[in-house]
């Protein structure tokens, strides 16, 4: 059936210029990919850029993947972070944050109706993602959003597990002392 | 495992046990049962945890992101004016146009054949006597 190829069998098909094959795959796999760039960078408009960046890598550079290495979703998942850094790295050398992200930053701040406390948590916890070094944050979402583990976090960001280990221990170790903060104010 | 091996590993792999290696998830049921620092260890990631996973979720993407990704991977080609059978009708109406233009032409001319010296020279009488009947009425 073809809806049950895995991820090999596609992209196979899709260096040989095989759109439906490329289909499936987005359709399987930007639904992660985007989310980690909209955590990752805090903006939806960053987002969709990432993941349409990401899709097209995929469709010109399909030939290049070589299974031996890693997994297709690590190797999706290393292109994505891959730009999702590049990005970070373009806005401070010019200097500039997107309109995007400034707005949802702003829309973390708290609010005296009780009925979005729990959208203000969340707020909270996503400015706190925001705010962690940008190899930790990648690790985190990784983890939590993309449910990679440690080894995949290291295959993806080219370190070792013990390095990979301490970047989502140290993650969530500040998101656990940012919680404590807000939970005694 | 000691307090300190359960919160790095409660860091590192989160609340959920199942996805701990099994020995060491067993070793750590034992502790929380027993130990009551160990359990509000737990209870402060498993909450961490639960807020992570509502706030860093996937999202469903929308179909506009789909497509706009297979738009930039496969752009279509341009799209035409006019649908096909639009463009055979225009075809078929410009033929038939040249070939009834050039009928007219050819046969209009044949037509409307250059006057013959006899031609000329009734034309030129009829215009002499005129001319001459003009110059009677003068005299």
């Amino acid at each position: 059936m073809l809806s049950a190829r895995d991820d090999l069998d596609l992209v196979r098909d899709v260096a040989r210029g095989d759109q439906s094959a490329f289909a499936q795959l987005v359709g399987r796999h930007v639904a992660a990919v985007r989310s980690v760039a909209l955590r990752f960078t805090g903006s939806t408009a960053d987002a969709d850029d990432v993941a349409q960046d990401v899709f097209l890598k995929v469709w010109t550079h399909a030939s290049g993947f070589d299974p031996e290495k890693a997994s297709f979703t690590t190797w999706l998942h290393r292109i994505a972070a891959n730009r999702c850094f590049d990005l970070l790295r373009s806005r401070r050398r010019w200097g500039w944050l997107g309109l995007d992200a400034s707005q949802e930053r702003a829309a973390t701040h708290p609010r005296a109706d009780d009925a979005l406390a729990e959208r203000e948590t969340l707020d909270a916890v996503r400015a706190d993602i925001l705010s962690l070094p940008e190899r930790q944050r990648m690790a985190l979402l990784l983890v939590v959003t993309a449910d990679r583990s440690a080894q995949d976090v290291a295959d993806v960001l080219g370190v070792s597990r013990g390095a990979a280990e301490q970047l989502i221990v140290r993650a969530r170790q500040t998101l656990r002392d940012r919680q404590k903060e807000r939970a005694a104010t | 495992m000691t307090l300190d091996d359960l919160e790095k590993n409660l860091l590192l792999y989160g609340a959920d046990l199942s996805r701990w290696r099994a020995a060491e998830a067993r070793a750590a049921q034992r502790l929380i049962a027993s130990n009551s620092a160990a359990q509000r260890l737990f209870d402060d990631i498993a909450r961490l945890d639960g807020t992570l996973k509502r706030a860093a979720a996937p999202e469903a993407t929308d179909s506009a992101l789909t497509g706009r990704i297979l738009e930039a991977a496969h752009p279509r080609l341009p799209v035409p004016l006019f649908p096909p059978t639009w463009r055979f009708a225009a075809t078929g109406l410009a033929v038939a146009a040249s070939i009834a233009g050039f009928a007219v032409g050819y046969f209009g001319e044949a037509g409307a054949m250059p006057l013959d010296d006899a031609g000329y020279m009734a034309l030129g009488e009829t215009e002499m006597e005129s001319g001459l009947a003009d110059m009677w009425l003068l005299l």
